[in-house]
């Protein structure tokens, strides 16, 4: 033989032991990325099933304003309650610890997946969204709003949606907060009504919008933008019994309450007064019914419209500032917080292979 | 009858090369293939990781504090990883900052193994995880009893009784409730 034909002989093996490597390598690559999908699949449900079904530890420590981020055992939003327990219930003041309270009560993203045991391996981003989206619109310089309901999956139009509507007020020259009548209307085949409270006199004042469909509730506060841009109503942070105010409240405060009237399937909007005890910040309410959507107060300083809300619709995410999640894997739930539905959508995705 | 150097010193280098090759082959394969068992041990470790995550909080729906109560759920794992054996296992390494896990090795090859976090990272959570010994479990309406195990195995027939289930269980009753794997021979 001529060195020619061992060097090609040689040459031939080595392309084969390349070609083989490679088609192997092409060949387990589908099986893996498909592997690799379902793990992520099953991570998400466990942290899914671990973050809407746990109290964590401490179990009130949504409300527990003495309980700091580094004070917590366990992580979940789940209510907590001694005698009787419902799935995928939460405590509204738990999510709103996420990212709607004061900056010390916060708890951070790193904080929750350390608590999830995830460390650095894993993403998440945690959204709580309205399965019907509510919109609002001024039609004249009158109370009369056009409500508008569509779906939070392609943004279908919704019709026959129950709709009731209150406004609460504080007239000028006075600190109390007075509710006018409640107003019912259903949605036309468009997704809009009207609602038509006449005029109020009144810069302070709040609409509270209660919408049903079929059982899936949706409760929106609106406050007109002129009230907003004169401060005559100022959003205020409320966590558990605490409201967090940069001016003193006065004594009294009005707690709405959204109920259903289970024979007629009427839905009602109440307010109840209770005193607060503003002798320190976080001025301390006697008393908040678990149910409670909204809570009214007079400002002592300059006499605006305090309003502080439990809505929990937001997104909370270990990439701050990140709202789209590519290369996540994406699992939804539909949960009950403070009597509203709402749809939690968890995003996970790897930071290491 | 004569043969030039070059052919031999040729023929030697060739089955030097085809040697050196299959070997390499052998090698590269066996990454792969250890590769893809790891991926199913992930799925495995995931699987019961989610498993004792969900049970854990059925027990938080489901216990009386006041009266024991036991949960079992039954697995559904492979019986074996083509043809290998394979082992479960809880470990809680808290104290060394690793918390709580599922670890899902090959019998023959421990090298080979992958892990899934249980989202329980502190010792002050009131679950504890049965890593060590804990006594036989009632199951209601059996009279077969769940065996707990920090550690399950699964396997050919031939070797590991097919019969035998491998479970996910939680308890609740006096002190902290617990969960844990182990093995429940049912027909019981």
């Amino acid at each position: 033989m001529h060195i020619y034909e061992y060097l090609f002989a040689a040459i031939l093996i080595v392309s084969i032991l390349l070609g083989s490597s490679i088609m192997i390598g092409t060949l387990s690559d589908p099986h893996r990325d498909i592997s690799e999908k379902e793990q992520l699949k099953e991570t998400a449900q466990k942290i899914m099933t671990q973050i809407l079904l746990d109290p964590g530890e401490p179990v009130n420590w949504g409300s527990n304003i003495s309980v700091r981020e580094n004070d917590l055992k366990a992580f979940g939003l789940a209510m907590y309650g001694e005698t009787t327990r419902e799935a995928y219930v939460l405590d509204p003041n738990k999510v709103l610890r996420l990212n709607k309270t004061e900056p010390s009560l916060a708890v951070t993203p790193i904080s929750v997946l350390n608590l999830l045991n995830l460390g650095y391996d894993y993403g998440i981003a945690l959204e709580f969204l309205d399965p019907l989206i509510v919109g609002i619109s001024e039609t004249s310089n009158s109370d009369k709003y056009e409500v508008s309901v569509s779906s939070e999956y392609g943004g279908l139009p919704v019709a026959g949606a129950n709709v009731t509507a209150r406004i609460f007020h504080a007239p000028d020259l006075s600190n109390d907060i007075i509710g006018t009548n409640t107003t019912h209307n259903f949605t036309r085949t468009n997704g809009n009504c009207t609602i038509d409270f006449g005029n109020i006199e009144s810069e302070r004042k709040i609409a509270i919008i209660a919408v049903d469909y079929y059982g899936v509730r949706t409760v929106k506060t609106y406050v007109r933008e002129q009230s907003l841009q004169n401060s005559k109503v100022k959003f205020v942070n409320i966590l558990g019994n605490y409201l967090f105010s940069a001016t003193m409240p006065k004594e009294i405060a009005s707690e709405i309450v959204v109920t259903k009237n289970v024979v007629s399937g009427e839905y009602l909007i109440r307010n109840t007064t209770f005193s607060v005890d503003t002798a320190t910040s976080p001025y301390e309410l006697n008393y908040l019914d678990p149910y409670t959507l909204a809570v009214l107060i007079v400002s002592h300083d300059d006499q605006s419209l305090l309003v502080a809300t439990k809505d929990i619709t937001s997104t909370y995410s270990s990439i701050s500032g990140s709202w789209s999640f590519p290369f996540a894997y994406a699992i939804e739930r539909t949960v009950v917080a403070g009597g509203s539905t709402y749809i939690a959508r968890l995003h996970l995705w790897r930071m290491s292979w | 009858m004569d043969v030039p150097i070059q052919n031999v010193i040729g023929t030697v280098a060739l089955i030097a090369l085809i040697v050196g090759v299959g070997l390499a082959y052998a090698m590269y394969t066996s990454s792969v293939e250890a590769d893809a068992m790891k991926q199913e041990l992930k799925q495995i470790a995931e699987n019961v990781a989610l498993n004792i995550v969900e049970i854990s909080n059925l027990l938080n729906f489901a216990s009386n504090p006041t009266s024991n109560s036991t949960l079992i759920k039954t697995l559904e794992l492979p019986d074996d990883l083509t043809g290998r054996a394979y082992a479960i296992q809880i470990l809680n390494q808290t104290t060394e900052g690793n918390g709580c896990f599922v670890r899902a090795f090959l019998v023959s090859m421990n090298s080979t193994f992958s892990d899934s976090q249980i989202t329980i990272n502190s010792m002050g959570y009131p679950l504890e995880l049965a890593t060590s010994f804990h006594e036989e479990l009632d199951v209601r309406y059996e009279t077969s009893k769940v065996q707990p195990s920090d550690i399950v195995y699964a396997g050919p027939e031939e070797i590991y009784d097919s019969i035998r289930r491998i479970v996910v269980w939680a308890w609740a009753g006096s002190g902290f409730p617990m969960v844990g794997i182990g093995t429940w021979k049912t027909g019981g």
